[in-house]
């Protein structure tokens, strides 16, 4: 291993070398502040960057291992946080002017929590104005500079592809997860809503938010996962029952689990290196033993109408209060116009709105028992293309609280050498089912070993 | 029913909802949130459009269950 490997190591790999004590938290944090020297300013994935705590915080970890009082597998670990998760005496902007002097009296849940396991908070990482968008205007994705790395969660996709991070944090309402990670190559996982806790952390919509893990690999995905989910009585839509350990659930069977593919007429308008990664994929899935069909979801259309008229409901209503009093604040993006027709939605649109997710949620629940799991392609098309899909295959899950895992599935040829990624959405808190075949997969194919060339 | 409108109509019911909900939205406000506006009646057209069911209706509260019924 070559100090340029360092930043790219995964976080099972160095988890493995900090509890041998072949490699120090002060070592990889100083290595992996080192590389964000080098390649942040061509990247732009981060508001801020902690160095200076991080270094504190490694060295802490480095005292805490060598008396041997070694927490788990992120003790020592540089990790980025979305700038949505309030960060004790840290600048949190969630991307806006509205919050820019905005200093958190406490860490959100999830920060809390990866500081608990001796994760190492290296930096906030980027976001378009309040998570409002796909993009992350100033962000650079590093397959290709000229390219978005989408969003909203851009920042922390950005940063894990170009190694300046070993995990990260992100926020998902319609995708935010989901879409970086697969136009970055990066692994992304929005969790069953209610299982990770979204206190502290600035919201968009909330029914619809969740907060979740992005990682180089699915495995350590997981063990992310095992340190941020889990009831918070602070949060009340958090689901109070016992979490799993989802690294054991990772190698768990898949041979006869029933994967749920969409049907060739909701792929219209897919961009054709996506289908064929995607079809591709279905190939090493079969191999590994899992049975694959098709599926309707006749009701994609209402759904996602109701995903988007619940999303800028609640949202005009949690911006209330900055429409009225900081409206001048708001940047050029489509956020103040967006929420200010937003606010005219009336309540029993609103409402029917909800009714229609709760209908069209049995209809989902009818889906997911003829299977045990979908399949859809990660985006439509490759960071920075045209999209043209006719049917959003994100949002739907979002509406549904389900969990869905983003990881890489290939490159695109035309144009060549962007991310390719598949989506894998299982049953309400069945996240290790879509971690075992996400782990099963990644064991047979090396996409997520692949580096970018910044 | 909103297509047949025509662009002033449309203003005047943002410069009444604007009243009702207390916002001061300037008339290059209304120009500028106007096309939003006019995505979100397409949504709610289509929601509109899909029939709930009379009998146990749905209710509005989003939870959800550890485990869908097998």
């Amino acid at each position: 291993m070559t100090q340029e490997d360092i930043p790219f190591l995964s976080i099972s790999e160095a988890s493995l070398l900090i509890r041998k004590r072949k490699l120090s938290p002060v070592e990889i944090t100083r290595t992996v502040l080192q590389r964000i020297d080098q390649v942040e300013p061509k990247i732009h994935a981060f508001i801020t960057v902690m160095g200076e705590s991080a270094l504190v915080a490694a060295k802490m970890a480095e005292r805490e291992i060598a008396r041997g009082k070694y927490r788990g597998p992120l003790h020592g670990i540089p990790v980025g946080v979305k700038d949505t998760h309030y960060t004790k005496a840290i600048k949190t902007t969630a991307g806006t002017a509205v919050l820019a002097d905005f200093i958190p009296a406490f860490d959100a849940t999830v920060v809390k929590r990866l500081k608990e396991a001796g994760a190492i908070i290296l930096g906030k990482t980027s976001l378009p104005e309040f998570s409002f968008s796909g993009f992350t205007p100033g962000t650079h994705n590093p397959w290709d500079l000229s390219r978005t790395p989408g969003g909203s969660s851009g920042g922390s996709a950005a940063a894990l592809a170009a190694g300046m991070v070993l995990g990260a944090t992100g926020g998902d309402t319609s995708g935010s997860i989901r879409g970086p990670a697969t136009y970055c190559g990066v692994v992304g996982l929005k969790p069953s809503y209610g299982l990770v806790s979204r206190y502290g952390v600035t919201a968009l919509s909330w029914t619809l938010d969740h907060v979740g893990p992005m990682t180089r690999t699915v495995a350590d995905n997981a063990i992310m996962l095992n340190v941020i989910s889990g009831y918070d009585p602070n949060d009340d839509s958090s689901v109070d029952f016992p979490v799993p350990n989802y690294v054991k659930l990772l190698k768990q069977r898949i041979k006869g689990l029933r994967m749920g593919i969409p049907r060739p007429s909701m792929l219209v308008g897919y961009h054709t290196d996506v289908l064929s990664s995607f079809h591709q994929s279905l190939k090493i899935f079969k191999r590994l033993g899992v049975k694959v069909k098709e599926v309707d979801m006749p009701f994609i259309e209402v759904a996602d109408a109701a995903q988007r008229i619940i999303r800028i409901s609640e949202a005009s209503s949690y911006q209330e209060k900055f429409l009225k009093t900081r409206a001048d604040k708001y940047g050029p993006s489509d956020v103040r116009r967006e929420i200010e027709a937003g606010s005219l939605i009336t309540a029993v649109q609103y409402l029917r709105a909800q009714k229609v997710r709760a209908a069209l949620k049995r209809e989902m629940n009818k889906t997911l028992l003829s299977v045990d799991v979908l399949l859809t392609p990660g985006k439509s098309e490759p960071a920075g293309e045209p999209q043209k899909a006719a049917v959003n295959l994100s949002r739907i899950f979002a509406l549904f609280g389900l969990p869905a895992l983003a990881l890489p599935c290939g490159f695109s040829s035309s144009p060549p050498g962007l991310p390719l990624g598949l989506q894998i959405v299982a049953r309400p808190f069945e996240e290790g089912i879509a971690y075992a075949l996400g782990y099963a997969y990644q064991s047979v194919t090396d996409w997520h070993k692949r580096r970018p060339p910044i | 029913m909103y297509k047949e409108m025509s662009e002033e109509e449309l203003k005047e019911i943002i410069r009444g909802l604007g009243k009702i909900a207390d916002l001061s939205i300037s008339e290059e406000r209304i120009q500028i949130l106007l096309p939003a506006f006019r995505a979100q009646l397409e949504w709610i057209s289509t929601l509109n459009a899909f029939k709930l069911p009379m009998e146990a209706e749905p209710s509005p509260i989003f939870q959800l269950k550890k485990r869908t019924a097998q």
